[in-house]
C-alpha cells in the first residue's frame, strides 16, 4: 500500500445519478422518475399543495412518490460547475425518518450509490476489473484490479 | 503495471482509495484518474511510497 486518498464526490455523471436513484426505488417508468433531455433544467417542481415552485430541474421525483404531503425532489444541472445539485424542501430534508426520500440519511445513501456507480463506470473505462467486496459496516468496498 | 486500487465508499458517499502492489511515486499516477471524480480532501503517502519501485532479492545462495 503506498498512496491514500480521500475524495468528496461531485455528482457530474447523469447516468450514475439515475442508476443510484433506481437503487433507491426511483427508476424511470414505474418508479416515477422523470428525466429531461441533456442537461436542460426544464422540469417544473411542485409543492405538496400542487403549487408550482420557482425552481426547475433536470431530474424530478414527483411528490406523490416521495411521501404523503411531500414536495417534489429535483436535481438541477449547474452549467458553471458541471455538476448536479439536489433541490429538496426544508420540510422533506428535515425529516429524520431513515427511509423517507429527502431525509439526511437518504441523501447520504444516495451519495454512496452515486459514488459506487461513478467509480465503477470510470474504472471499467480505464480497463480495471471491478470486484465488489462484502462489508458489514455500511461501507461499500471495491477492488479495482489492473493486469496491465 | 499490475496493481490493485482498494476503494472504500463511506456511508456518506466519500471515496477512500489506496493503491496496492506498487511502490514509489508511480502509485500516485495510477490513481490520478480518481481525482477527477470530485475534490481531493486528503492525499497521503504511506511508508511504501518511499520504497524503491524495484528491489532485488537474493534468496538462498552463499
Amino acid at each position: 500500500m503506498s498512496k491514500y486518498k480521500l475524495i468528496k464526490l461531485e455528482i457530474k455523471d447523469k447516468d450514475s445519478l439515475i442508476k443510484a436513484l433506481g437503487d433507491l426505488g426511483f427508476s424511470e417508468g414505474n418508479g416515477g422518475l422523470e428525466v429531461a433531455n441533456g442537461h436542460e433544467n426544464n422540469l417544473s417542481l411542485y409543492g405538496y399543495q400542487g403549487d408550482r415552485r420557482a425552481e426547475t430541474a433536470n431530474i424530478r421525483i414527483p411528490r406523490h412518490r416521495v411521501a404523503t404531503a411531500a414536495n417534489d425532489i429535483g436535481f438541477a444541472f449547474d452549467k458553471e460547475t458541471g455538476s448536479y445539485r439536489a433541490i429538496i424542501s426544508e420540510f422533506d430534508s428535515g425529516d429524520r425518518k431513515e427511509k423517507r426520500a429527502g431525509s439526511p440519511k437518504w441523501q447520504n445513501r444516495l451519495k454512496q450509490r452515486v459514488s459506487y456507480h461513478t467509480v465503477s463506470k470510470a474504472a471499467k473505462r480505464k480497463g480495471y476489473r471491478v470486484k465488489e467486496v462484502a462489508t458489514k459496516d455500511g461501507t461499500v468496498r471495491l477492488q479495482l484490479q489492473s493486469f496491465r | 503495471m499490475k496493481h490493485i486500487i482498494d476503494v472504500v465508499i463511506t456511508d456518506d458517499g466519500q471515496i477512500e482509495s489506496t493503491v496496492k502492489g506498487v511502490a514509489g511515486p508511480k502509485c500516485g499516477q495510477l490513481s490520478a484518474w480518481l481525482d477527477k471524480l470530485g475534490n481531493v480532501e486528503v492525499d497521503e503517502k504511506t511508508k511504501d511510497y518511499y520504497k524503491k519501485a524495484k528491489q532485488k532479492i537474493r534468496a538462498g545462495g552463499r
